[in-house]
């Protein structure tokens, strides 16, 4: 089996904010990973461990202090076509139906509007939403159906890096379950690399090839998931995993 | 709102001015100065007729005249005030620089600045600049006086600024970041994101500043220099006594401003659709 090519590196990557109330702030710092191609990599850790900030570098919606974010060894310094970014709200835009917003990628990089609705349509019926919600606007959706059309809108774009902030944060248990097993059939079809932004442990061994736990704005523990797909959240062996996590998670940041 | 409730809105509406026609149809029975209805409702059902006994055009002539110079201060308000309002609302050194002399400005009449238009433009209009003497051949370019443009955009200018610079400060910074990282250019964002965020802040200022607008010119073309116009026709009519122009003069300008404003709300409903039922 050949090795797969790196796709994002993190090098010696710093981020420093400034607050009123607690003055100069690290959310990240000296942080130093490398994702291959179509790996897929959780960033778990506890809120305000950097996680988000991360992303958002990667995505170039962020400038690092110190160091470099690199996609296919080009250093990130503005938002990238083959790159798409999922946040926990969506973001969709309220005053477009659900097919213009998950045209919008397509309308933005000039294609006909014939052709991006109609693969906006196809986009649409591969997150399993019915034909009908195309037309139907997005407060009309329930949280879950919103959340679909936010992974409609980033797959729609075709993109090589996947980088999803908590998507599912604020689902219930049950239309979480069933959106990761959705997520994971979709990304054993397009094998995009994706970083995934997490704080649940389960869904980070359902989803990840590897868990980067990470605390204090630094990588504590990196962790290899071996478990064959599709993970059955009930086996022994992702019950171990689960608790392996969890070790590593109350562990200091320079272990 | 959809159409249906818009009609209601307007039936409803209705109430009050038939009071007011019923209380005015009493005022006016021994009155020399309240004219009786009738004598109104001749003047507006006959727009065409030269006025007899008055130094004024036809009702209809006067209110198109008004009606032009609203359009033209009233657009140039917007093609200046939009832009100005987006550039304020969205970068923090345009809005440090202006923001405190909008506000100062905001609160001085439009109608304090008619000395100083007509000050600065005299009695100039697209027809004193375009053939000079023969200005006075060329109807309604001479009436486009540039001093009463001027002050009507002075009054619906700052209302638009304001309101604009709110409706892009308002701009959910996660909506501009969502089309950024699909690869959106600065024009893309703004006409994709920003421009539709702000729409209804925006409608907002469009219909105060309208309003400001239709009240404004009344003033305007009472000033000097001025030859047509509700404006000019209502001052005309005080003067020589023709109290039923006055009064058929007013009704217009309330018609007109009604019109005016039911136009923005028609053109809010699609841009606002959205808005009430975010979550």
């Amino acid at each position: 089996m050949t090795a797969l090519r790196e796709m994002i590196r993190f090098q010696s990557v710093s981020r420093r904010f400034w607050t009123e109330a607690r003055g100069e702030v690290w959310a990240v710092r000296d942080f130093n990973i490398r994702c291959a191609e179509e790996e897929w990599s959780c960033l778990l850790g506890p809120s305000g461990c950097g996680k988000t900030t991360l992303l958002r570098l990667a995505a170039g919606l962020d400038q690092p202090t110190e160091g470099h974010v690199l996609v296919e060894d080009v250093q990130v310094t503005r938002p990238r076509m083959d790159v798409a970014f999922l946040s926990q709200e969506g973001d969709l835009l309220p005053w477009r139906n659900v097919r213009d917003n998950v045209g919008l990628g397509l309308e933005i990089r000039g294609f006909p509007q014939a052709e991006c609705r109609q693969r906006a349509r196809e986009a649409i019926r591969r997150v399993r939403l019915p034909e009908e919600t195309a037309r139907s606007r997005v407060d009309e959706l329930s949280g879950g159906m919103r959340q679909r059309v936010a992974v409609a809108r980033a797959l729609c774009v075709n993109p090589r890096v996947l980088l999803m902030d908590e998507p599912f944060a604020r689902l219930d248990e049950l239309t979480r379950h069933q959106l990761q097993e959705e997520l994971m059939d979709l990304w054993l079809t397009d094998r995009q690399t994706v970083l995934f932004v997490t704080h649940s442990i389960e869904e980070a061994v359902f989803l990840a090839d590897r868990i980067i736990v990470m605390n204090a704005g630094m990588a504590a523990v990196d962790l290899r998931v071996t478990l064959p797909r599709p993970r059955d959240r009930f086996s022994s062996d992702f019950v171990r995993m689960m608790r392996q996590v969890r070790e590593a998670l109350s562990q200091p940041a320079n272990a | 709102m959809t159409l249906r409730r818009f009609g209601f809105t307007l039936t409803r509406g209705a109430w009050l001015p038939l009071a007011v026609l019923a209380l005015w149809h009493f005022a006016s029975a021994d009155s020399v100065i309240v004219p009786p209805i009738g004598a109104v409702l001749d003047v507006l059902i006959h727009p065409f007729r030269d006025p007899p006994t008055l130094d004024s055009m036809p009702l209809a002539r006067s209110a198109g005249i008004s009606v032009v110079r609203v359009f033209f201060g009233f657009g140039l308000a917007i093609v200046t005030g939009v832009p100005l309002g987006l550039w304020i609302g969205r970068i923090q050194w345009a809005s440090d620089v202006f923001s405190p002399s909008l506000g100062a400005a905001m609160v001085i009449s439009p109608v304090a600045w008619i000395p100083v238009t007509i000050l600065v433009f005299g009695l100039a209009s697209p027809a004193t600049v375009l053939y000079a003497d023969e200005a006075w051949r060329h109807g309604l370019l001479d009436q486009l006086r540039f001093a009463i443009i001027a002050v009507i955009w002075m009054g619906a200018f700052f209302p638009i600024v304001l309101n604009t610079a709110a409706g892009a400060r308002g701009v959910r910074e996660a909506h501009i970041e969502a089309v950024r990282v699909l690869g959106a250019n600065p024009w893309q964002v703004l006409f994709k994101v920003i421009l539709p965020s702000a729409a209804p802040t925006i409608l907002t200022g469009l219909r105060v500043a309208g309003g400001i607008a239709w009240r404004v010119i009344v003033a305007a073309e009472i000033f000097p220099g001025t030859r047509g116009g509700l404006g000019y026709m209502i001052a005309t009519a005080h003067t020589q006594a023709s109290y039923e122009y006055a009064f058929a003069g007013i009704v217009v300008i309330g018609m007109i401003g009604l019109a005016l404003d039911g136009c923005l709300r028609l053109l809010a409903l699609p841009v606002c659709r959205w808005q009430p039922r975010e979550r």
